[in-house]
């Protein structure tokens, strides 16, 4: 058979005596052989991405509002763009929101390192990687 | 309510080494997150060694973007706390506060500034002068100080007392709870509750 990538979106019909078999091979996880007359043509599939801020790793919370960067700060309503991650000079990293509420407080140091703040290149933050259902 | 998600992260966090860190906060009414008792356990090697010192802590409609406020209402001589109100002369409790310290960091800096007085920028002149003229004397009145007012209430017992005076268990914790365990204000609310 000829084997193809699961990501293909092919659309075809699968004949219903080979399901079974076809799920059976699904299941055990082996690599199609190019021995099988099995032709598998994936119907419909479901595409999942996934998106990080480039900030440190991946687990790590704005020092400000504790929640993780790819969460919420408080006031803004969604996650993403609504809500970006930006640096500072220093290299410290802090959702926008979060960082000019303390800047609008009068202050103007970086919360971590106490440097005056300057926001830094704010270019390419974003990293997108895709995944396979 | 911005604040609250923090809040609610921060106490789960403090609870969790408290037997480590010597550093503990819990809300006063469960619910309210404004209002926290924070203790701290005298740090070794200080005449504060031994000790239980209970910190008022009120958060700020601001926080994390205004420093917590914080007294003792346990009674200690150090120079950088008033030996009359609690109040605490720490600077990052005032103009050195910055949004990513968190109660339990500003806890553990009490617990620093307890091994380590700056009587050069006293909270309390009286014991600030003592803590520089006369090293001994200090030392003893803080020992002193510790043993009479920051012993740690062996809340078994205190209810047990209160219940030889003839309060039934649940009564008397309870009243002991709400004057924090003050055996003789629990008392005299329960005698007046008769």
């Amino acid at each position: 058979m000829e084997s193809r990538k699961r990501q293909s979106d092919t659309a075809v019909i699968v004949p219903q005596q080979q399901r079974q078999q076809q799920q059976a091979m699904q299941f055990s996880n082996t690599t199609p052989s190019t021995r099988s007359r099995l032709r598998v043509r994936i119907k419909r599939f479901h595409g999942v991405a996934k998106w990080t801020w480039n900030a440190g790793s991946e687990d790590e919370v704005c020092g400000i509002c504790q929640s993780p960067f790819e969460g919420v700060a408080p006031g803004a309503k969604y996650p993403g763009d609504e809500c970006p991650v930006v640096f500072g000079k220093c290299g410290h990293a802090f959702h926008l929101q979060c960082v000019a509420t303390w800047l609008n407080s009068q202050r103007t140091t970086c919360p971590y390192c106490r440097q005056e703040w300057e926001f830094g290149q704010s270019s390419d933050q974003r990293r997108v990687s895709e995944q396979n259902p | 309510m911005a604040a609250s998600g923090r809040l609610n992260k921060e106490l789960a966090e403090v609870g969790k080494d408290d037997k480590t860190s010597g550093v503990k906060a819990v809300a006063v009414t469960p619910g309210n997150l404004r209002e926290l008792k924070g203790t701290i356990l005298g740090p070794e090697g200080t005449c504060y060694e031994g000790g239980v010192f209970e910190i008022d802590i009120t958060i700020p409609k601001q926080y994390p973007f205004e420093p917590p406020k914080m007294k003792f209402t346990t009674k200690i001589w150090h120079p950088n706390i008033s030996s009359q109100t609690g109040a605490i002369c720490l600077d990052i409790l005032k103009d050195q506060w910055s949004p990513a310290l968190t109660i339990k960091t500003a806890l553990l800096s009490l617990q620093a500034l307890m091994c380590s007085p700056e009587p050069g920028d006293p909270q309390d002149a009286e014991v600030a002068k003592m803590y520089l003229s006369d090293r001994k004397k200090f030392d003893s009145t803080a020992k002193f100080w510790t043993e009479s007012y920051a012993q740690p209430v062996n809340e078994d017992d205190a209810i047990t007392r209160v219940c030889e005076m003839g309060f039934d268990r649940d009564s008397a914790k309870a009243a002991l709870e709400k004057h924090g365990w003050d055996e003789s204000a629990a008392v005299n609310q329960l005698l007046g509750g008769l």
